[in-house]
């Protein structure tokens, strides 16, 4: 997914100062690749296994590592929270996560980051909110115990956000944006969050209320996620982190992350043998620390955010970043393992050679065309796709020749005799590989025709008993059938802009 | 002297001025030869010719094509009123505009409604135009505009003979040595015409290799002489192999039908790969429907067929196959619903991600592409993952040119029983075979004009 970052808020996230150009280097070989730079902007690629890049946050805490100017486990202020969560019912969404932090100062970058990373996680890592849904509320308009609570639709009832009067749960999933989209998710009962003194917070995964949410002034978070699966604790890591890489104090409530590190076993020899390079045991804690990961000489040390990293290749990986793509020499080792061509392929590149001796260019249709062109004489068990977005590309083609009939007639206007061939796979109803040939020009003839499949044949070893074929797509008397396949002169009906009498044959080149 | 140019002068010599095709129509030649005889006799200074160039208004192939189906904008009200986003792209990218634009049709809703009646609309002034080739200032600029005519430019020569050649004697000289010539020995006396080297000789039409064909056989030399193993499977795959197998969640995005073909009907899944296949589905993703894994697609990389090899083979082998594989997109200048894709693997107990590095430095070497950049990428079934840039001077920029990386334990495993090293890559052909020929587009690889595989350059 592509993340919008604004340059000068990186910069002031970064430990030194930074130029571009050495960011840009520095985001390529980290694996975020830059797609593009206007100006102040830059857009970069995240991969799907790294929501905690989704925010200039985390990709300047990322950097802060890789540049060397900050390694190791971030480092944040911490304490326990002073808001309490309790669980009264939680059937539907039964993962959650919670935590708050405090003391921010808010600014124009805060908010559209926060906006950013919401939508991002919502869409990717969230499934469109169907796995995880994440929600961020002012805490200082939040009365805390907060109780999370199930209750039937038309129960529920708060201003949604963005909204100016109260609305049931009902009416929100049919007459708002967001209730309209994610409807499918919820069914006759929603969970609800709900403070001391009964203002509602949000109704997830649909909608937060307008009493919570976040604004300009907001100083002090109360973040959530909920979900179908675990990994809301790294949901609610990722924005907690970003948030106190802006200053803010992180409390831990339960259930949710506890912003500790997890120990996960990593045997580095084993890593140095897969990836082919060797690294001094002094540098290892540096190579793990640029990738913000600790090391204790036996285990890795995860920061909370960072759900990807579980097993000894995850780690290898990471030292293989921090290595440096671009440190790896090239090694090229012996072997003795001989290569073998296919000789299916052997014989159509000699037939291409015997075809363009005979004077015929060699042209490529795609495999996968559309009935119209396919079914022009009434053919039928066409393999198709189910869902395919144009109809020009949603049927594979179960003969060569129409495709060199389309490609005459778009060449209209280049020079004749126009000689052509396309040797190629056709789904008849198995995959097959045949060889077409057209002739068109004002002459085009019987002869002709036959005598390239003539010499072909010679050419192949083929012995073929030619006999009168009727065929819709030639015209009647004017084609021949043998085992292999078939030649004659194409009906004048399925000429169309060509105007010109065209030839043509279709063979098979697999066994009889 | 050639004959011919004896027969222009003589014809000259009597006459006044002519233009070279009426010189050819009056001496049944062919006017190439006209214009050819007619340069040479004025380098000789027999005759004097200028040249004038005319213009005239053609249609476009778009053009021919309009006369042909009919306006866009009209086509379009045939079939409304219609959703937006069902409407063929072709109408949507340029009849919609203009139905719009002649307040034909509106948009309400995501639905296009006519506002008027078909029947009712008459003929266009760009119709009208687009038939005759004639019409005022404003229909010619429209039809220029949308590209259905240009302007050709129509080059004429005249000649008439100068005082010199029209008191010349003429006499034919011999053109072509015969075997009459040689055998009587009469060459001896004969006076040849000279070559005229300048001129163009007789246009040939040449048979030719398609490109894409020259670049899969340059790749299957290099993977040969690397010692791989070449290979070809199905397009049809199921999405076992083409996705399960590579341990792609069947939540993952790529498998939406939105990116991906299906077939209807089902495949059938290998009983005992697929029972551990789902063992680690469901140890990291939770769930594992067969039924999901049964679906029949169009392979979307060739990679399906890696993963069968690696369960078919004992390490060390290297294998490699150029197959089609297939996208589900609308095209464009760089996107087509199917590629090829050249896919290779490693599968050996003692191959390191340094030596993934040497194969693939040392295929783009043997391409000729001396600066490629590797750096990190994700894929599902890969880690550590790769992309390969190759970097283009003209471009002044870096382009991908595929993905590589080391399989994952969890396809691995589950494939062979153990976690033996696996590297694999899959690089995409055409974009390959593009910046190897200077070719811009990517639609010029397939359904390709005549003209371009007739006279393109073997090499950039």
């Amino acid at each position: 997914m592509i993340i919008e970052l604004d340059f000068q808020d990186v910069q002031s996230l970064l430990r030194r100062k930074t130029e571009l150009e050495k960011l840009c280097d520095a985001l390529n070989m980290y694996g975020t690749q830059v797609e593009e730079v206007d100006k102040n902007k830059i857009r970069i690629e995240v991969n799907p296994n790294r929501p905690d890049l989704v925010s200039p946050e985390g990709v300047a805490r990322a950097m802060n590592g890789f540049l060397g100017y900050d390694l190791g486990l971030p480092v944040w202020k911490m304490d326990g929270s002073s808001v309490e969560v309790l669980i009264e019912k939680n059937s539907i969404r039964p993962y959650l996560a919670f935590s708050s932090i405090t003391g921010i100062d808010m600014n124009q970058n805060i908010i559209k980051s926060l906006m950013q990373m919401q939508e991002k996680l919502h869409t990717s890592f969230g499934r469109n909110r169907r796995k995880y849904s994440i929600g961020i509320y002012d805490l200082d308009k939040i009365r805390p115990p907060i109780t999370i609570t199930e209750m039937p639709l038309d129960k529920i009832s708060f201003v949604p956000l963005g909204e100016t009067r109260e609305m049931t749960g009902k009416e929100i999933i049919k007459k708002t944006d967001k209730g309209k989209k994610f409807s499918g998710l919820l069914k006759r009962k929603a969970p609800v969050f709900v403070d001391s003194i009964g203002t509602v917070l949000s109704m997830p995964p649909i909608i937060n209320s307008e009493d919570t949410k976040v604004d300009r002034k907001t100083k002090n978070f109360f973040i959530d996620s909920t979900g179908m699966a675990e990994g809301t604790d790294t949901l609610v890591s990722i924005v907690t982190s970003a948030l106190a890489d802006r200053g803010g104090k992180i409390g831990f409530i339960s259930p949710g992350p506890t912003f500790f590190p997890f120990h996960k076993p990593f045997d580095s020899d084993k890593a140095q043998k897969r990836l082919g390079i060797k690294i001094e045991p002094n540098q290892l804690t540096n190579l793990l620390g640029k990738m913000r990961v600790g090391w204790n000489g036996s285990d890795a040390l995860v920061p909370t955010y960072r759900a990807d990293l579980n097993h000894q290749i995850d780690f290898t990986e990471e030292l293989a970043i921090a290595y440096g793509y671009d440190k790896f020499k090239g090694t090229l080792p012996a072997s003795n393992l001989i290569g073998k061509s296919l000789s299916q392929n052997d014989l159509a590149q000699s037939l291409r050679q015997i075809m363009v001796g005979l004077g015929f260019i060699e042209t490529r249709s795609y495999v996968l065309t559309s009935e119209r062109i396919l079914s022009k004489r009434g053919e039928s068990k066409l393999i198709k796709a189910v869902n395919a977005k144009s109809e020009e590309h949603s049927c594979l083609r179960n003969k060569l020749l129409p495709g060199l009939l389309d490609f005459l007639e778009i060449n209209t206007d280049s020079k004749y005799p126009q000689r052509i061939f396309e040797i190629g796979e056709v789904f008849s109803p198995r995959q097959e590989l045949r060889i077409a040939g057209a002739i068109a020009h004002s002459e085009a003839s019987y002869a002709e025709i036959k005598g390239v499949l003539d010499s072909l044949s010679i050419s192949m070893g083929w012995d073929l008993h030619w006999a009168l074929w009727e065929d819709a797509w030639f015209l009647s008397g004017r084609a021949a059938l043998s085992k292999k396949g078939l030649f004659g002169e194409i009906h004048p009906e399925l000429l169309g802009e060509i105007g010109l009498p065209v030839t043509g044959f279709e063979m098979k080149l697999g066994k009889d | 002297m050639h004959p011919l140019e004896a027969k222009i002068l003589r014809f000259l010599k009597r006459k006044k001025r002519f233009s070279t095709q009426e010189l050819a129509q009056a001496l049944g030649i062919k006017p190439e030869a006209a214009t050819r005889m007619s340069y040479s006799l004025s380098r000789k200074g027999l005759v004097s010719m200028d040249k004038q160039v005319t213009t005239k208004l053609v249609r476009t192939k778009e053009g021919k094509e309009v006369m042909k189906k009919g306006l866009p904008e009209k086509r379009l009200m045939k079939i409304l009123p219609e959703k937006l986003d069902n409407l063929p792209a072709e109408l949507k990218a340029t009849g919609l505009q203009w139905a719009i634009k002649h307040k034909w049709v509106k948009l309400s809703k995501g639905k296009v409604e006519p506002i008027k009646q078909l029947n009712k609309l008459g003929w266009t002034k760009e119709e009208l135009a687009l038939k005759s080739l004639e019409g005022d200032e404003e229909a010619i600029k429209l039809l220029k505009r949308r590209k259905w005519v240009e302007q050709v430019k129509k080059t004429e020569f005249f000649v008439e003979a100068t005082k010199r050649g029209k008191e010349i004697k003429i006499k034919d000289g011999i053109t072509a040595l015969t075997p009459k010539l040689i055998a009587s020995g009469k060459w001896k006396q004969a006076e040849f015409t000279p070559f005229a080297p300048t001129d163009p000789g007789i246009e040939q039409l040449p048979g030719r290799i398609h490109p894409l064909t020259e670049m899969i056989e340059k790749v299957r030399k290099i993977f040969l002489g690397m010692g791989f193993t070449e290979s070809a499977g199905s397009m049809i795959e199921s999405s076992f192999w083409n996705f399960d197998a590579l341990f792609v969640p069947q939540d993952h995005p790529a498998r939406e039908m939105q990116d991906t073909f299906y077939l209807s009907g089902k495949s059938r899944l290998p009983k005992q790969i697929s029972e551990k296949v789902k063992a680690i589905h469901k140890q990291n993703w939770g769930s594992w429907d067969p039924n999901q894994a049964m679906k029949r697609v169009l392979r979307t990389h060739v990679t399906a067929l890696s993963a069968k090899e690696i369960y078919e083979n004992e390490p060390p082998a290297k294998i490699f196959s150029i197959g089609k594989i297939f996208r589900n997109e609308t095209l464009d200048y760089k996107h087509l619903a199917e590629l090829y894709q050249i896919d290779g693997l490693v599968f050996d107990e003692k191959v390191t991600f340094d030596d993934l590095f040497g194969y693939l430095k040392q295929f783009f070497l043997e391409l000729g592409f001396d600066k490629i950049r590797i750096r990190p990428a994700y894929f599902p079934y890969t880690e550590p993952s790769v992309e390969i840039d190759v970097y283009f001077p003209e471009k002044k920029d870096w382009l991908e040119l595929g993905g590589a990386g080391m399989f994952r334990p969890e396809v691995v495993e589950p494939l062979t029983g153990k976690d033996c090293p696996v590297l694999a890559w899959g690089l995409g052909l055409e974009r390959i075979t593009m910046l190897y020929y200077g070719i811009n587009d990517i639609r010029k690889l397939y359904k390709s004009e005549l003209e371009f595989l007739r006279t393109r350059r073997i090499m950039k």
